[in-house]
């Protein structure tokens, strides 16, 4: 065990980093690897013709339920080997490397902090002083220093929420929007939740987008990146610029976002939105024996998780 | 004893029998507008508008608001990522401006961040928190504001001078001038900086005093005590009012520009 001794007021700052690095380590690894771009492009359907693009939604979104719920009530084994199970699904998808990568980065960007705070608040919630690998003299904050048993309790207890991005991206690679929004409606949704819920889903990429061409915009124009620095007088002008811009970007991002609504309004009233209380489907939606099979079996999983 | 995740433990800094008689109040309202169609009264532009916005919330909550170093996730003063979420729930309560809108919008926003990131664990207390926390709160300061939220205009509540108005536009109709009653609005400059600090004190305090005073206990089986959930309540309410008033005018803006009118 590594002893750290340091002046109380330094315990305090090695404290807030120790608290920020993990989180923050892990989200601009995710940033790097994918960024605005990848973010948008993964939610864009494609299709595919396995036995994953041909199972209702509603199985999937069951899936993506009773899946995770068991992998909390059955501990670790149970948990690992259904995410084992859950990433081999990806396999059977149309663009399954592209997939595997994205939703591995994504499970890490969620293991990474919380196995890194469990590491760092373990020793400090359980006091096991001795399991510490390196120790700060004296305790700032509720951290005592860092702990490989905290650090293994925390990639354990994170398998839950690994599954969950797992099993719920399965849905959301291998249903196309409007196939999800037929469902909802199906299951008794009322439609305009179904119509907000979809527009919702299908507008992430697209704000995302929108997002992404203000940040090259403003990198373009020397707004963002860069860190020098200025004299009082001058850093104060450049705060009070950076806080009024942010302002009018903010304000002419959503607005971007939003000036398309009327005319998604306009087309979705074209369309007989609302127009009637019962609609006709050009492609109706039933759910088949397979998908009933699927469906008990996942809702009498997840009872009996939750019932655990 | 725990169900899906909930522990169910009462040891809480709001008593079951407050939280309870809220609830029943808040059931008696949803009843309420389902009764009056609610969701039939909103435009389609509406419901695009919340789909739009909630998807904005998602990507604040859990793609740029995690850029933001969370300092102030380690005092107790000032919880500076909700700024976001207040901006946006201002938004839309400004912009649809119907009771119920803020509701709608949260129940949207939360299926789809139990689906991409929080998953399904406590629920359905998360979709009951993030509807009587705030969302509900402020769909009935909409039930004053309507339309003029976020706006220096505001309509005049007393029957009495509505009644005179009517009257006004009967016989305005009778004279051929115009068919259509005129609203009774009076224009309160600087109005729109009380819904800011209304809203902001609503949203920020939600997180203090719903959630550690009761939800955090009751799911999760975290234990605070009454004077850190009063001291976080006060300070977060201070911050909120005075980040709402700065949002006002931002809002105010977006308002002009895509609904116009104003």
């Amino acid at each position: 065990m590594l002893i750290v001794y340091l002046p109380a007021s330094l315990s305090i700052l090695v404290a807030v980093i120790l608290i920020l690095i993990g989180p923050i380590i892990a989200f601009f690894l995710l940033w790097k690897a994918i960024g605005f771009k990848g973010y948008a492009s993964i939610f864009a359907y494609s299709d595919g013709k396995t036995f994953l693009y041909k199972l209702d939604p509603r199985v999937k979104l069951l899936y993506a339920i009773a899946v995770p719920a068991l992998a909390s009530a059955f501990g670790f084994y149970v948990g690992i080997s259904l995410l084992a199970f859950t990433l081999l699904l990806y396999l059977f998808m149309t663009n399954p490397t592209k997939n595997l990568r994205f939703v591995i980065l994504l499970m890490l960007s969620i293991i990474i902090p919380s196995a890194w705070i469990d590491s760092i608040t373990f020793s400090g919630f359980r006091r096991l002083k001795g399991q510490l690998l390196i120790a700060l003299v004296p305790p700032s904050m509720g951290i005592r220093g860092v702990s490989l048993l905290g650090l293994l309790f925390g990639l354990m207890v994170s398998v839950p929420a690994a599954l969950e991005v797992a099993s719920v991206f399965i849905l959301v690679f291998t249903s196309s929007p409007s196939d999800m929004l037929t469902s909802m409606v199906k299951s008794k949704v009322p439609y305009e939740l179904a119509f907000a819920m979809t527009l919702a889903l299908v507008s992430i990429p697209k704000v995302l987008d929108a997002f992404s061409s203000l940040t090259e915009v403003l990198r373009s124009r020397g707004f963002i990146g860069g860190f020098k620095l200025l004299p009082a007088k001058t850093f104060i002008k450049r705060f009070w610029i950076y806080i009024y811009s942010s302002g009018i970007i903010i304000a002419d991002f959503v607005i971007d976002v939003l000036r398309s609504s009327q005319n998604i309004a306009l087309s979705a009233d074209i369309r007989g939105f609302r127009a009637n209380k019962k609609r006709t489907y050009y492609h109706d939606f039933k759910m088949k024996p397979v998908d009933w099979i699927l469906a008990i079996t996942l809702f009498i999983a997840f009872v009996i998780a939750v019932m655990h | 004893m725990t169900w899906n995740g909930v522990h169910f433990n009462m040891h809480t800094v709001i008593p079951w029998w407050g939280m309870a008689l809220y609830f029943v109040i808040i059931a008696a309202l949803f009843v309420y507008g389902w009764k009056k169609h609610v969701l039939a009264s909103f435009r389609t532009v509406d419901y695009v508008y919340m789909g739009l916005l909630a998807a904005i919330l998602v990507i604040w909550n859990f793609f740029i608001s995690p850029l933001i170093p969370r300092f102030s996730a380690i005092t107790t003063i000032f919880y500076y990522p909700t700024i976001g979420e207040l901006f946006i729930l201002f938004l839309v309560a400004a912009l649809i401006g119907k009771p119920g809108s803020v509701s709608i919008m949260m129940i949207i926003y939360t299926l789809l961040s139990d689906i991409f990131h929080y998953g399904f664990g406590g629920e359905p207390f998360w979709f009951i928190y993030e509807v009587t926390a705030y969302a509900i709160l402020i769909d009935l300061y909409l039930l004053i504001r309507g339309k003029y939220m976020g706006t220096p205009y505001q309509k005049v509540l007393s029957f009495k001078a509505q009644a005179v108005a009517d009257q006004t536009a009967q016989a305005q109709a009778q004279a051929g001038k115009t068919s259509k009653p005129k609203e009774n609005v009076r224009k309160i400059p600087g109005l729109y900086f009380l819904d800011g600090a209304v809203v902001g004190f609503i949203v920020m305090i939600a997180y203090n005093f719903w959630y550690q005073g009761f939800w955090a206990t009751f799911v999760e089986g975290y234990l605070y005590t009454l004077h850190y959930v009063l001291f976080e309540t006060l300070t977060n309410g201070i911050g909120g009012i005075i980040v709402g008033i700065i949002l006002a005018p931002l809002v105010y803006y977006i308002k002009k520009v895509i609904v116009g009118g104003f």
